[in-house]
């Protein structure tokens, strides 16, 4: 970027466009401090709602169970997601190579809702009861396609030629695979990692429709609360998945920056 | 070649849907020769390269090592190892871990392996390089590496495309001189591509030419240089003259050929008929300058279009009355022509050579 000077319009307009995006979210974390019982109404600085959280057992448990599903989903979606890369990226030329990469980009644009009503329909058809594994298997449809996308953008860029040379130094392909392929790629595979757990953690409305009884995600136990007024508590639950989505978010973008090897150069 | 054949390449073709990246070659390779392939872009060198090393199966033919055919046998079981053209180093790897990324998978044992690693860093002349990443070093340092990696798990043969490409001048011309004395003193058999003629003539034992997926000619870098298999050899190796014109008469070692304007000259034939159009290769070195007074064999009038003074020479650039340029590069003492002056050269027939 050049050094050009803000004039004064561009400075309004970015402080206004920022306050807009993050002022309800400042807001939060702002009122997750407040002494007072009521939502709206500020009666001074204090951090009980963050030590009545601990001792609220059924946050506690939706937080288990979020963290759970966010887990195993992230784990799967990864593994996927990374698999689908490589055969987009690698395949050669099979049939329908065009649509299954245009397919990867549906569930991002796709409204939740529809996606989760589908997946509803799926698993009544398949008389599966719904639990934590279902929204497990909602969350990995979602986040595989995130995976993918990402692991893709840096195969593209990969060198063949270097598995070429491991194998060329007596590597089968599988040992060539994870001693030079996955190593160089691990960063945009952590990134989808931490792209999958994230969008687990934040989902609602695939949760809404995979879950069942025993399985209320943090979402849906937040959602569920500040229909019946919001507290400390519930701004202090949100605030801390703000955090935990923002030092995702950052870990991502610095992954996605590294460069083999520019990075290892210490 | 006297010394056993140790890779024999029979009849092999490769294509990339309809087109043919390698078309019908046959090659020997001697144990311990260093083989150049030259060629033009495009012609076929990598792909016979990668087929030796096992990156790619030829469509026909076979490959043969020590006698046995090597075709579906996979690059990890073959005892050769390649220097890929952009070095190929594993960016997550030291110096260290890039050479004994092989040695590991070598069937050494600890010991030997770490032999092996400090015999190739010193050879390599890494010494303190050890702990780097490709990133941290220099373009020469990484061929040295790249080289030290691919050698050893001290291969039967070792493949190099292009070793010395990404080389500026001066680097190149050190390089290639340590290239020649370490093949000799391991006695590892190289076959190398390159396209640089000068690379290939002052390096290799024996160089392959290949034009449009063909092996056009095999031998030696006198032999391609002294009887080049056609106008493409004679054009690719080395500057020559090509001049055009028609075979009159033929002898057992010479042929007479007749120019557009009727000039006749001589010059040694292998192949041709009466009536046969061919051209003559006349090396600039080969040519000199006559009086124009003096009648002779194979005299040919030109005009000067452009003269410099190399020091040990002159090169002169003329045309001839059929309007062909020519070159030639008179020794010292010659008296410098100018431009616009009209000049007889004259040849010797054995210099000549009609290729078709
Ligand atoms: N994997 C491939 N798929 C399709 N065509 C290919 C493939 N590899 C090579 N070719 C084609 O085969 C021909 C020979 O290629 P090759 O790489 O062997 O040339 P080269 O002599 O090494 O050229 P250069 O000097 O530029 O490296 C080229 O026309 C190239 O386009
Ligand atoms: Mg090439």
């Amino acid at each position: 970027m050049s050094a050009a000077r803000l004039s004064p319009l561009n400075v309004t307009a970015l402080a206004l466009g920022l306050a807009f995006l993050y002022g309800p979210i400042l807001l939060v974390v702002v009122f997750s401090f407040n002494a007072s019982r009521l939502a709206t109404v500020w009666a001074g600085f204090s951090t009980g709602a963050y030590r009545g959280l601990l001792d609220n057992a059924a946050l506690m448990s939706a937080l288990w169970t979020s963290l759970r599903i966010a887990l195993v989903s992230a784990c799967v979606a990864t593994v996927l997601g990374t698999l689908a890369a490589l055969a987009l990226v690698r395949g050669g030329r099979f049939l329908g190579r065009g649509m299954f990469t245009g397919l990867l980009y549906v569930p991002l644009v796709l409204p939740e809702v529809v996606t989760g009503l589908s997946l509803l329909l799926l698993f009544v058809a398949l008389d599966l009861g719904r639990g934590t594994v279902t929204v497990a298997i909602a969350h990995v449809t979602l986040a595989m396609s995130f995976v993918t996308l990402v692991v893709q953008a840096r195969l593209i860029g990969f060198d063949r030629s270097l598995e070429e040379a491991a194998r060329d130094l007596g590597a089968s392909p599988l040992q060539a695979f994870f001693g030079v392929t996955l190593p160089i790629i691990a960063p945009a595979v952590g990134a989808g990692f931490l792209l999958a757990f994230t969008l687990s953690l934040d989902d609602l409305v695939l949760a809404s429709f995979a879950s069942g009884p025993g399985s209320t995600t943090l979402p849906m136990y937040v959602f569920g609360q500040a229909r019946r007024g919001v507290t400390p508590e519930i701004n202090a639950v949100s605030s801390l998945l703000i955090a935990a989505v923002a030092l995702t978010l950052v870990t991502v973008t610095l992954l996605m920056k590294r460069r083999a090897g520019a990075s290892l150069a210490r | 070649m006297d010394s056993k054949t140790i890779i024999r390449i029979q009849t092999v073709t490769k294509r990339f849907g309809p087109a043919v990246a390698v078309r019908n070659v046959s090659l020997d390779l001697a144990e311990g020769e260093f083989f150049c392939l030259l060629g033009p872009s495009g012609c076929g060198k990598s792909t016979l390269m990668r087929m030796i090393a096992g990156f790619e199966e030829p469509d026909e033919g076979r490959i043969e090592l020590d006698g046995a055919d090597l075709v579906g046998t996979p690059p990890e079981r073959r005892p050769l190892n390649m220097m890929f053209q952009s070095y190929a180093l594993f960016p997550h790897m030291t110096v260290s871990g890039n050479i004994a990324y092989g040695l590991r998978r070598g069937g050494l044992d600890k010991a030997e392996q770490a032999a092996r690693l400090a015999e190739m860093i010193r050879i390599a002349r890494l010494d303190g390089f050890e702990t780097r990443y490709p990133a941290q070093l220099s373009g020469g340092q990484r061929q040295r590496v790249a080289l030290a990696r691919a050698l050893a798990r001290r291969p039967r043969v070792l493949l190099l495309d292009e070793p010395l490409g990404a080389l500026d001048r001066s680097l190149r011309e050190s390089t290639q001189a340590e290239l020649k004395e370490l093949q000799a003193r391991l006695g590892t058999t190289f076959v190398m591509v390159t396209h640089d003629q000068d690379e290939a003539m002052s390096l290799a034992d024996r160089i392959g030419i290949m034009q449009a997926g063909s092996l056009i000619q095999a031998g030696s870098p006198r032999e391609v240089y002294e009887r080049p298999a056609s106008r493409f050899v004679a054009g690719f190796i080395g500057a020559a003259n090509l001049i055009e014109g028609t075979i009159i008469r033929r002898e057992p070692v010479f042929a007479r050929i007749a120019l557009a304007d009727g000039t006749e000259i001589e010059a040694r034939a292998e192949t041709g008929e009466p009536g046969d159009a061919v051209a003559v290769m006349v090396r600039p070195e080969h040519l000199s300058l006559a009086a124009g007074d003096v009648p002779g064999p194979n005299r040919l009038a030109a005009t000067v279009t452009a003269t410099a003074f190399l020091g040990d020479g002159v090169s002169i650039r003329a045309r001839l009355a059929s309007g062909q340029d020519i070159r030639v590069l008179a020794h010292g003492g010659a008296p410098e022509p100018l431009r616009g002056e009209a000049i007889t050269l004259a040849f010797a027939a054995d210099a000549a050579r009609v290729v078709t």
